[in-house]
């Protein structure tokens, strides 16, 4: 196992920048998640790791060797792709040990290990089929069987439970951490998906327009968000963001929306600015008779415990998550209030979250 | 509703009959009329015959060479396989994967090979052949039919190519496989569906081709199947129809066969090329 670093790391096509200077120092045994929507440029950086795609500047390091130059092969990580790539003409037993023999490795030793994986991943009923005849399931656990049994410093993997039906993935992602704690291997893991990100990751590097514009623990990136693109992008549902004006009130500071007025809690009253965008997560909330903040009711999603509110508030569309037991329905006024210990302030004109002087 | 679906579902299998019909009619033609005599259809060319006669086909296999015929056709065929497959599988890889300037066009150009009339080329065709001693020999009319059957396999099978998933050699060049073992272990069997096709279409270029054949085979005992029977399909005076029409019959038999055996991945390799 070895650790990784990307320094200054550029990739452009062209005339233009799909990766823009990421600095990430991963650890020898963590599991990094690089997370972001697509096009973010999170598959692209990972490619660049591997040796799949050219850097156009910066540098990589696996362990302490610079493998900017270095081929694929010669990197000594392993990769597991979205869609499995395995040699459908080859039985899963000669797909798991074809890399070994082609790196010269003795045959006993090649049978010792693929055996080894093979009971590792619950495969050992199935090395002598070819992958047609696997489900989506087995055919990921193959995949990544495939990238075990070489022993590589680094595992890097690209969105590999996207393929997966949503209980096989809930599955297949803890036989995943599972897995790679008892390896105590170094992963590089790209995902799209926010819920396998914070389940997953030792840190998260959240990606946007090619930058990493956090990196951090899962619960640091969900309580303390950088900006308002990774409040709205981490946690489900999403946050809700709204334009507030900020004035003194009676040595208060107090906030303003079209439809309501709310006081800053004592540890936000450094602030100074005249405006903002208020955030508040769905689950913060909690519903009141009257007072605190008003609206109707335009949709209700049943969650199973929970429900989901969708509200209109003056001019803004709110969402809140009630316990499923509380009877609201559609055009039905709701109060609810705010917990002001999770509110967030971010600035209006980078949309960076404000820090006040008791968060570290 | 019902009666108005009806109405279209047998206008739809006219439609097929008619297709199928017109398509298949011709060959039906030749078929009958190989178990007709002769002076039958220089009378009367109707699909229906009126007496039938296996004298074409005893003709064919007992008195003409048609067995020396086949087995130089197939010669020559196999020949022409062995030797443009490799240059095709080389040429789809390198037009699909590698990157060098001037691959576009290369590859553009590869096509051209076809724009000239094919009768043009037989006089410089000769002499070059002649002076390179491969005039009278199958080899000789071997590499001339790879020529025309090298550009457009390689034109088809890079089609194929494009279709499998990149992640395959991807996956190969991170485990640290070079690119020849690739090439032979991961794309060549993944790609063979098309590859057998391409061989079957290089054989039927072979097979069929008369016009270098007729140029270069100049001893009557190398001749290939289309030679052969032109010589006595032809006569001085008169044209034997009948057993023209048994040749046409006989000569597409082993290719049918071929087509029995592998005819599945035929089919899956020119669809391949077909929907990229």
């Amino acid at each position: 196992m070895a650790s990784v670093a990307l320094k200054n790391l550029y990739k452009n096509f062209g005339q233009t920048t799909v990766v823009r200077n990421v600095n990430v120092e991963i650890d020898d045994g963590e599991f990094l998640v690089f997370v972001g929507p697509s096009g973010c440029g999170k598959t692209t950086t990972l490619r660049m790791v591997v040796g799949l795609e050219a850097i156009s500047e910066g540098e990589i390091y696996i362990g302490n060797n610079l493998v900017n130059d270095l081929p694929p092969g010669d990197r000594d990580v392993a990769m597991v792709f979205q869609n499995y790539a395995l040699y459908s003409h080859m039985t899963v037993s000669r797909n798991l040990g074809f890399a070994l023999k082609a790196r010269g490795v003795d045959e006993r030793e090649i049978i010792n290990r693929v055996q080894r994986v093979a009971k590792m991943l619950d495969l050992e009923e199935m090395l002598e089929r070819k992958p047609r005849q696997l489900s989506g399931g087995q055919r990921q656990r193959v995949a990544l069987g495939r990238a075990v049994v070489r022993s590589p410093k680094v595992f890097l993997m690209d969105e590999p439970l996207s393929n997966l039906d949503a209980l096989l993935r809930l599955q297949t992602r803890k036989e995943l951490i599972e897995l790679t704690s008892e390896l105590k291997s170094t992963v590089i893991y790209v995902t799209h998906d926010q819920v396998e990100a914070m389940t997953m990751g030792h840190r998260l590097a959240v990606m946007n327009k090619g930058e990493v514009v956090q990196l951090d623990t899962p619960e640091k990136v969900f309580n303390e968000p950088a900006n308002r693109f990774v409040a709205e992008f981490i946690g489900s549902p999403p946050m809700n963001f709204l334009d507030v004006e900020v004035s003194e009130k009676s040595h208060k500071k107090t906030i303003r929306a079209d439809s309501f007025e709310l006081e800053l809690p004592n540890s936000m009253s450094s602030f100074s600015d005249s405006k903002a965008i208020m955030g508040f997560r769905p689950h913060d909330i909690k519903l009141v008779s009257e007072g605190g903040l008003g609206g109707r009711v335009t949709v209700v999603e049943t969650l199973g415990a929970e429900k989901l509110i969708y509200l209109k508030v003056g001019n803004n569309s709110l969402s809140i998550l009630v316990p499923a037991t509380e009877k609201i329905s559609s055009g039905e006024h709701l109060h609810f209030e705010i917990n002001k210990d999770h509110l967030h302030l971010f600035n209006r004109d980078d949309e960076k979250r404000i820090l006040f002087p008791t968060e570290s | 509703m019902k009666s108005q679906s009806s109405v279209f579902s047998i206008l739809r299998i006219f439609v097929i009959v008619l297709i199928m019909f017109i398509l298949l009619a011709p060959f039906l033609w030749i078929l009958l009329a190989s178990f007709r005599p002769n002076m039958e259809l220089v009378r009367n060319q109707s699909l229906i015959p009126n007496t039938l006669t296996i004298e074409n086909y005893v003709s064919l296999f007992g008195k003409s060479g048609y067995w020396q015929w086949i087995i130089n056709s197939f010669i020559v065929a196999t020949y022409t396989v062995l030797i443009s497959l490799p240059l095709i599988v080389a040429g789809a890889y390198s037009v699909y994967r590698t990157h060098y300037w001037g691959r576009n066009a290369l590859s553009l150009f590869l096509l051209s090979v076809y724009i000239f009339p094919t009768a043009l080329l037989v006089v410089p065709i000769f002499r070059i052949f002649n002076s390179l001693s491969l005039v009278d020999s199958h080899l000789g009319c071997a590499l001339l039919n790879t020529a025309f059957a090298v550009p457009f396999g390689i034109w088809l099978l890079q089609a194929f190519l494009k279709s499998l998933p990149p992640e395959l050699e991807e996956a190969a060049a991170v485990d640290g496989i070079g690119r020849m073992r690739t090439l032979f272990q991961i794309i060549i069997p993944q790609a063979a569906p098309g590859i057998i096709a391409i061989a079957m279409f290089a054989f039927i270029v072979s097979w069929t081709e008369y016009l270098f054949a007729m140029t270069l085979l100049l001893s009557n005992d190398l001749h290939t199947l289309p030679i052969g029977l032109t010589g006595i399909v032809f006569g001085q005076y008169r044209v034997n129809w009948g057993f023209a029409a048994a040749g046409a019959v006989g000569s597409a038999i082993p290719v049918f066969l071929l087509f029995l055996i592998v005819g599945r991945w035929f089919i899956r390799g020119i669809s391949a090329g077909a929907i990229k």
